[in-house]
């Protein structure tokens, strides 16, 4: 550290010594003072203007380069500014970072700020939303994109569900949309074009359908002549046994189609009907139907709420009704069948359980597929499709709720339909006298 | 532009009460959007189901159209707007006026989907039908986007655009007459198309007073009764 009092006091003592000796060679010592003091003070005048200028105008002045003090304070300043400018640098640098990638993902984003307005939003926001870059920042997102669907849903501020949209301004462009929060009332918004996804999900379903539809018709006239072989009674005996395979085996082949144009027909549609079902009801239907069936088994009913659900009776009607016949099938005599009806804390559950075999555990996941069969010889021998718990699944789906396994080898399983609680009615004059 | 005309009140409510009308506005324009495409795919597909929406969804734009009127009041009596933001709200008071009678006339497209979906229907004149319908489409997805953006230019391009829309018009009133010659029994399905066909032409024109009022917003000059070609000489970018 340099002694700056002392250096630039010396300065100034000699300056003014200068001064006052020309002055006393000429004759007048005050005046030759006054001058020395006088270009003192307007050297340092000139050092501010300097500095203010620099500083004013970085561009056009260089850094004035001083002895002293002053070359001191000028050195301190320039390394400051550097030292900020390189600082700014790193800051834009590391924003770019960020931003390069949010500009280059493939599903349209768009930041939006508290009042709604657009923050930022990438290049594929531009191509898919129709947003004008730079121009469109600052406007209210949904002022120019205006669908009335994501408005309101925008408006609800409820994101936990994915919303799907036609693009506006188009009949069959359809997007996905999916909002998440952040910061205080920010939110980003993805928005994804998934036509090509759901016309090929559409044709895929379509295949399916017309293609069940277009083996119905030669499989029934073929059943039809098998089944007049088997009538007229002129077989002859060694044809007897394979003619009756026959029948067996186109029967089943029919069974299969129903169970596909049934999925078809199933697959992600709303449910047909939207009214309350007398569970207890169905399931005492269900449960004499299978105690018709089988003599082997106990089938108990426990319907421990009078609450209805909301949806389509035959739906729900066919996939209990599956779940006992698979719960028959596939457990020993003298096994007993329990149908409950009850409220979880998860939800409303439908659930059959049986005594049975059980399956193991590798399986539990893959059960819901199509034609998925834990043991292929056996299943086929009990006349299954392969296709049944494909149905009930879709059933269940279709209602908005899911299908649980719990099975043990050997101790049995537990088939449980889950419903939200939101499809739960309660018969009115039930409910007040529980109230009262 | 938000920034600009927003950015000297002194009164945040007073931004957040134009902000909310102008928002309102933008609704109610994709509301009549969705009812147009809607209206023109019953028309397409004779979805009459559909088409009956269309009718019964027509009282949430007049809804919106009150509540935009009520809003663009309280700005007037407890703000006292001047200079861009009265240009503003007269701009919002009008554009609502408009946009409502074009859902008015989407209503009328959509009967006519009701009506016509028992009939057989002729081809070539649904098609020309659906052309019409496509080109106003487009339209009114420009107009609104000016209107959000407050661009002129566009706005004064998409002005020009409406000869061609009339044009359309023209060519289908021909067609319908050669057809009603032709053959005097389908006179009564024929003038249920010639007022679909008029109901577009109108939207098409109520679009253009949009535009005008987009002109008078941004420049502040009342262009309503002036030539295109003197509004584009005065206003468009080239000059």
């Amino acid at each position: 550290m340099r002694n700056w009092w002392a250096e630039e006091l010396w300065r100034l003592i000699s300056i003014v010594t200068i001064g006052w000796l020309l002055g006393v060679l000429f004759g007048f010592p005050k005046i030759g003072l006054w001058v020395a003091l006088f270009g003192y003070v307007a050297y340092l005048l000139r050092q501010l203007v300097r500095v203010n200028r620099w500083l004013e105008n970085p561009e056009v002045y260089e850094i004035p380069d001083e002895f002293g003090l002053w070359g001191a304070v000028y050195a301190k300043i320039s390394r400051y500014k550097k030292r900020c400018e390189k600082r700014e640098q790193q800051l834009l640098s590391s924003v770019a970072q960020y931003q390069a990638p949010a500009m280059a993902l493939p599903d349209a984003a768009v930041a939006i700020g508290t009042d709604g307005e657009i923050r930022w939003f990438n290049q594929e926001a531009e191509r898919l939303l129709g947003l004008v870059p730079e121009k469109d920042i600052g406007q209210t997102f949904v002022n120019l994109f205006r669908s009335p669907e994501l408005t309101a849903y925008l408006r609800k501020k409820d994101f936990s569900q994915d919303l799907q949209i036609t693009k506006p301004g188009t009949f069959d462009r359809k997007l996905l949309i999916r909002v998440a929060g952040y910061g205080f009332d920010q939110m980003v918004l993805l928005a994804q074009d998934i036509s090509a996804r759901i016309r090929a999900e559409q044709s895929r379903r379509d295949f399916v359908a017309n293609v069940s539809h277009e083996l119905r018709t030669p499989l029934t006239v073929v059943n039809g002549y098998v089944e007049n072989l088997i009538d007229s009674g002129e077989v002859p005996e060694k044809w007897e046994r394979p003619i009756q395979l026959m029948e067996q085996q186109v029967l089943r082949m029919r069974h299969i189609i129903e169970d596909l144009l049934t999925l078809a027909k199933l697959d992600g549609a709303e449910p047909e009907v939207q009214e309350p079902i007398n569970i207890s009801g169905l399931c005492e239907r269900v449960a004499a139907e299978a105690r018709s069936m089988t003599t082997h088994h106990e089938i108990k009913v426990a319907c421990l709420t009078d609450a209805q659900l909301i949806g389509d009776g035959k739906q729900i009607y066919s996939a209990l009704s599956n779940l006992v016949t698979n719960a028959i099938k596939y457990s020993g005599d003298d096994t007993l069948i329990t149908i409950a009806w009850q409220v979880l804390p998860r939800g409303l559950s439908l659930s059959v359980t049986d005594s049975g075999d059980g399956i193991a555990r590798q399986h539990l996941s893959r059960l819901t597929e199509r034609f998925y069969r834990v043991d292929t010889a056996r299943s086929r021998e009990k006349g299954g499709t392969g296709l049944g718990l494909a149905i009930v699944n879709s059933i269940i789906d279709q209602h908005g709720g899911k299908l649980e396994v719990d099975s043990e080898v050997g101790k049995g399983s537990q088939f449980s339909c889950i419903f939200p609680k939101s499809l739960a009615v309660y018969e009115p004059n039930l409910k007040i006298t529980a109230e009262g | 532009m938000r920034m600009e005309s927003m950015s000297k009140h002194t009164s945040q409510q007073f931004n957040a009460d134009i902000e909310k009308v102008r928002s309102k506005v933008a609704e109610m324009g994709g509301l009549v959007e969705k009812q147009l495409d809607d209206a023109i795919s019953a028309l397409k597909k004779s979805d009459v189901r559909l088409a009956e929406d269309v009718v019964a969804k027509d009282a949430d734009i007049n809804r919106l159209d009150v509540e935009i009127d009520e809003g663009c009041t309280r700005i007037f009596a407890l703000r006292a707007p001047t200079a861009i933001d009265l240009r503003l709200v007269q701009t919002v008071i009008r554009t609502t006026t408009d946009l409502e009678r074009i859902g008015d006339e989407v209503k009328r497209v959509a009967k006519m989907a009701i009506a016509n979906s028992k009939g057989d229907a002729n081809s070539s004149l649904y098609l020309r039908i659906e052309h019409l319908g496509g080109m106003v489409r487009e339209n009114l997805h420009r107009v609104l986007n000016a209107f959000a953006r407050m661009d002129v230019d566009e706005a004064i391009e998409i002005a020009s655009e409406d000869k061609r829309i009339d044009q359309e018009y023209e060519a289908i009133m021909r067609q319908l007459m050669t057809y009603m010659m032709e053959d005097p029994r389908s006179i009564p399905r024929i003038l249920d198309i010639m007022w679909a066909a008029r109901s577009l032409e109108r939207i098409g024109d109520r679009l253009q007073n949009i535009c005008e009022y987009i002109v008078y917003f941004v420049k502040g000059k009342d262009v309503r009764h002036i030539s295109l070609e003197k509004v584009k000489a005065e206003f468009g970018s080239d000059n």
